[in-house]
């Protein structure tokens, strides 16, 4: 996928094996910024069920066998895409190389979108629009109908999130390549204080300013939901807060009463349901799903079987974790115990 | 064997190098990013190679006296076999904590989690500043 010189090429054959004609592609060139995937953008025209179509697209595949960061499936994420683009400001799926048959890696074509990443628009432009911005993009994520998702999307297997979540920190501490006391601590604690239910939803299991874009309007775009899974939709804004504190700016903390107002308002749920202690409760949980994908690398590579920088490199973000998650459940206990409000 | 300058000196040198040679030389966007990583995991390494001996040594003395276990000397300093015995010990503290936390046993759950303080301490002195480096 990085060789610019056999891409268009091959791009061509896809667009044709999905029924496209009169192809051309041109301006094939790597982007970065994928993080786990490799992306390139081109620019293409085509006929497809007798419209003809022009403009940038994002090709978006896996890395080598070995080199992948996370394992995720692009079938799976093709799917989700298709899904949730009805609902949401994403841009949408188009082409799948569901085996990497044609790409030569496991890749689907998504729609190139004309916004800009949200920290250097935020530099520009000041932060004080997004937390609305990010209550209504959330709300709008965590209410798409369950039913309208792939069926492919793992659902909790105990029947509640809460559960599968916890024990996921349990089975990551016991599977990782040493034992790991702070992750059976935290599964502990989190055991020991749930907070109310909600119904479950779509979670994008990655949601942080690294996956949005700011479009022309000032509304957040999201991308990348090769991760999402169904569960409980408040994973997602304690993910959100975790990822902040390794890169700031929080845009919860930005105006947490506006943010909390609308996105209570969108979803229907209550003030005991959705708070700033219960998003600290799921700013531990919630970082679950990549934490244990990341320590699943971190482990092969232990054991010899890959290796890579990236996996090094992300193997110290654990380190991160593990203070603000020993921070957090410090915190809310205060709170839960009366010391502060 | 030669040992000065010693291991965490000389991967200083080379990360500083990268950093201020071998970087403005680049222009590959993915190879700049890759190399971002590489100077932020060498200034770790040179910091925990230092160190992590000692203070594995240490842990495992600290939470073996916690949990009422017996505390035999560590001779063999290799680093794979040190390893394995802090994972071993790391285990036990595992375990006591889920069984201070089935028994709410308040008191053991506050010695437990000093021990796990003490581990985040020397961490966080490892990781220094965390630098998301190829994030968007």
């Amino acid at each position: 996928m990085q060789d610019p010189s056999v891409m268009p090429e091959k791009i061509v054959a896809l667009l044709e094996a999905n029924g496209a004609s009169d192809i051309t592609v041109s301006g094939y060139e790597p982007m970065t910024g994928g993080y786990s995937r490799l992306m390139a953008r081109f620019e293409a025209s085509f006929s497809i069920d007798g419209n003809q179509e022009s403009g940038s697209y994002v090709l978006r595949g896996d890395p080598p066998e070995g080199q992948a960061i996370i394992e995720t499936n692009r079938s799976q994420e093709f799917a989700v895409i298709q899904a949730v683009s009805p609902f949401l400001n994403t841009p949408a799926a188009r082409f799948l190389d569901a085996d990497g048959g044609i790409i030569g890696t496991p890749a689907l074509i998504i729609d190139f979108t004309e916004a800009e990443s949200t920290l250097p628009w935020i530099e520009k432009n000041g932060a004080s629009s997004l937390p609305l911005k990010l209550a209504e993009l959330s709300g709008a994520m965590h209410t798409i109908p369950v039913e309208k998702l792939p069926d492919v999307l793992s659902k909790p297997v105990s029947g509640d999130p809460l559960t599968d979540q916890i024990l996921m920190w349990k089975q990551t501490a016991i599977n990782h390549a040493e034992h790991l006391p702070i992750f059976r601590y935290v599964a502990a604690w989190l055991d020991a204080n749930r907070p109310p239910s909600v119904p479950v939803s779509l979670v994008h299991h990655d949601f942080s300013t690294a996956n949005m874009m700011v479009d022309g309007n000032g509304d957040l775009v999201v991308i990348d939901f090769e991760l999402a899974t169904i569960g409980d939709p408040r994973e997602d804004l304690g993910y959100f807060k975790a990822y902040a504190q390794a890169a700031p700016p929080d845009l919860i903390d930005e105006n947490p009463e506006i943010f909390l107002n609308r996105y209570r308002e969108v979803t229907g749920f209550t003030e005991e349901q959705v708070n700033p202690v219960v998003m600290t409760y799921f700013l531990v949980l919630g970082v679950i799903g990549v934490v244990s994908q990341i320590s699943n690398s971190g482990s092969a590579m232990a054991r010899g079987e890959t290796s890579s920088t990236g996996i090094a490199f992300n193997l110290d973000n654990l380190l991160f974790g593990q203070a603000a998650w020993m921070t957090a459940t410090e915190a809310l206990e205060k709170v839960l115990d009366g010391e502060v409000k | 064997m030669l040992t000065q300058p010693t291991t965490d000196k000389i991967l200083l040198a080379i990360a500083d190098d990268l950093n201020a040679i071998v970087l403005p030389a680049v222009d590959d966007e993915q190879a700049k990013v890759l190399l971002g990583q590489i100077d932020q995991l060498l200034r770790r390494l040179s910091r925990r190679s230092a160190t992590e001996i000692a203070w594995m040594v240490e842990e495992i003395h600290a939470i073996n006296e916690t949990l009422g276990r017996e505390s035999k000397e560590i001779t063999n300093l290799l680093l794979a076999d040190v390893a394995e015995q802090y994972s071993e010990v790391s285990g036990a503290l595992g375990d006591a904590i889920d069984e201070a936390f089935a028994n709410n046993d308040e008191a053991m759950i506050g010695k437990l989690k000093n021990l796990l303080t003490l581990r985040i301490e020397k961490e966080q002195e490892i990781l220094g500043q965390l630098d998301l480096v190829g994030r968007g």
